[in-house]
């Protein structure tokens, strides 16, 4: 088990001990993945079946009508559209703000800078969970509840975010600024058309990030929008299981539904995921 | 038009009990000794306009939002009590409150389990994945995807998955020989709720971990190892006395963060069991919760609020004290 940098010649022989790891891995990484594989199963099943024992991995008469009927059952669409809404501005805002908040706190000096960033990034440390009943009468004074609004905003600016993009910004040479400087760039144009461009590793680690986050926000939505037709798809899928809880079947395929997107997200940019986390995460 | 200016002390006041043109008691303000009437402490500025026989309507006037009504754990929301004693007061129904009492012990519970069990999976798979095995990058994907699926969807085939009755889980136990009548509950038992709801908590998270250690191992200079085969040092022994203290910090590190997951964790027990059976999975944030939207009582559960700050704080302050003397 000691790790592989110990010994680079014996990779090329197979050792009794690496089949066993791999035996061991094989059998973990089931158990990990197996809720995901018995969603998909029971997602074509009926509902009879869903618990039927042994397990039946490949439905011998898959259920199409499963993912036509959640459509229609509950407005699926509806949901998913207000997610969609919800969670591309909230990335927009996030990256354009955290950017331009970073530029300045790594590129510009003024009194006070490291101070301020401090401070800002003293707030990661405090959970959302201690100040979200003082921040929902702050919104609800603003008539912000039940709106999209209020999600957004909350979310349109991060002090990881901006801590994020520092970290990378400090990486890029100020030499590169000055010389735009003495070419004649302001600092708006060095922000956009310089270090925008550079910082598209950063730029799409906070992306996945904050679309993940945002897709899957469950406590946020559920405490700002009560009225159906505002609701997210988190929300809107758990109002769904508990008004249908028998309905396994149709269940299971509205999870996969809202399990989509991020998979795919995750498939495409799983190399960021991993970069930002040990990035962000050990210099925390 | 008026009698007096506004900033001019309206007569007789400051010697006893005073009344006004409207015949309402006025009472001192403090700070600035502008008289105002006693039944509107809270309105703001209404009371600097008090001695105008011609306004009296403005008395009622509620200039802005109240800055200090933004502020429901030490103010009265609207209410007549002085800030002080309700404070004093919301403490004492903290201290009286058995709800806040087994949330507060549940968390630690929670917190004691599921932090140390994180970190051990965390590490095993970390040094699993981290020698070179084909196929790889496809294994940590699967680690980690459980870690950004969505909360709702994975909750919920758990639930079926767990399920006493006829979950596969149970099913499978069953088969393996287990008394029917010995076989967990799990989420509907007050015993084994916890473990479910912390057995879910490191299957979700600990791909994320998994991933922090793997940066970790990364960073451990390789020359060590190779010191070490050259003394005679076995696998554990590599193991002990190389990768555990060269992953100290990222252990400390992890240990701080997981810590603070699991003082807020709320998502996960909200749609596993609901705090339940009874209050056997009750936890601080969902104590909040309920104080904050079922019961509407905002003062009081920013009460709750404080108390899980407090706990973050001191967490983040020791944080910063260990890492000093570590350097």
């Amino acid at each position: 088990m000691a790790a592989s940098a110990t010994m680079p010649r014996r990779r090329l022989r197979i050792t009794w001990q690496q089949v066993l790891v791999y035996l061991v891995i094989l059998a973990i990484t089931a158990v990990m993945l197996t809720p995901f594989v018995w969603m998909l199963s029971a997602s074509f099943k009926l509902n009879r079946d869903v618990f039927s024992f042994p397990i039946q991995w490949i439905p011998a008469e898959p259920r199409w009508q499963n993912y036509v009927d959640i459509w229609t059952k509950i407005p699926l669409a509806l949901f998913i559209g207000n997610t969609a809404k919800i969670t591309i501005i909230v990335t927009v805002l996030q990256l354009l703000t955290s950017s331009f908040a970073a530029y300045a706190f790594a590129k510009l000096r003024f009194p006070f800078r490291d101070t301020l960033f401090l401070g800002y990034i003293a707030t990661i440390a405090m959970p959302w969970q201690v100040y979200m009943v003082p921040q929902f009468l702050l919104m609800r004074e603003l008539d912000l509840n039940n709106t999209h609004t209020a999600l957004i905003i909350l979310q349109a600016f991060t002090a990881f975010g901006v801590f994020l993009m520092r970290q990378f910004y400090q990486s890029i040479p100020d030499e590169l600024c000055e010389a735009a400087r003495i070419d004649g760039m302001n600092e708006y144009q060095i922000w956009w058309k310089i270090m925008l461009p550079l910082s598209k590793p950063a730029l799409s680690t906070l992306t996945i990030f904050t679309f993940v986050n945002t897709w899957n926000d469950f406590l946020g939505p559920m405490i700002y929008l009560t009225k159906t037709e505002l609701k997210t798809i988190q929300i809107g899928l758990r109002m769904f299981i508990s008004q249908y809880s028998a309905e396994y079947g149709l269940i299971m395929a509205a999870s996969i539904v809202s399990l989509v997107p991020v998979l795919l997200i995750f498939l495409a940019l799983q190399r960021f995921f991993v970069e930002g986390i040990a990035s962000t995460g050990l210099k925390g | 038009m008026f009698d007096a200016a506004p900033w001019e002390r309206p007569a007789g006041l400051g010697r006893g009990p005073v009344r006004d043109e409207c015949g309402r008691h006025l009472i001192r303000f403090r700070l600035w000794g502008e008289a105002r009437p006693a039944p509107q402490l809270a309105q703001g500025a209404g009371g600097l306009f008090l001695h105008r026989p011609e306004l009296p309507r403005l008395c009622h006037l509620h200039v802005g939002a109240d800055p200090l009504r933004l502020r429901p754990g030490l103010h009265a929301l609207g209410r007549l009590e002085p800030h002080r004693v309700r404070r004093a007061r919301q403490l004492l129904r903290l201290w009286s409150d058995r709800a806040f009492i087994t949330a507060f012990w549940n968390t630690i519970i929670y917190t004691a389990l599921a932090v140390p069990l994180t970190i051990v999976c965390a590490l095993g798979l970390a040094m699993l994945l981290n020698q070179k095995l084909p196929g790889r990058n496809f294994f940590r994907a699967a680690m980690f995807f459980p870690y950004v699926a969505s909360l709702v969807a994975v909750a919920v085939v758990w639930n079926m998955l767990f399920n006493p009755e006829m979950g596969p889980i149970n099913m499978l136990l069953y088969y393996a020989g287990v008394d029917p009548k010995a076989l967990p509950r799990w989420a509907a038992d007050k015993n084994w709720a916890m473990i479910t709801v912390v057995l879910f908590g490191v299957w979700k998270s600990m791909g994320y971990y998994m991933v922090i250690y793997l940066a970790g191992l990364q960073g451990i200079n390789p020359d060590l190892y190779e010191a070490a085969s050259i003394d005679g040092a076995n696998a554990v022994q590599k193991f002990r006395y190389i990768t555990i203290p060269q992953l100290g910090p990222t252990t400390f590190f992890v240990t701080v963060m997981l810590t603070i997951q699991s003082f807020k964790v709320f998502d996960q027990i909200y749609l596993l069991t609901q705090g339940g059976p009874g209050t056997s999975t009750l936890v601080l944030v969902y104590h909040v919760y309920n104080e904050a939207f079922i019961s509407w009582d905002l003062g009081y559960s920013s009460m709750v609020a404080l108390v899980l700050f407090f706990v973050v704080l001191v967490i983040t302050v020791l944080q910063f004290k260990f890492r000093k003397e570590e350097v």
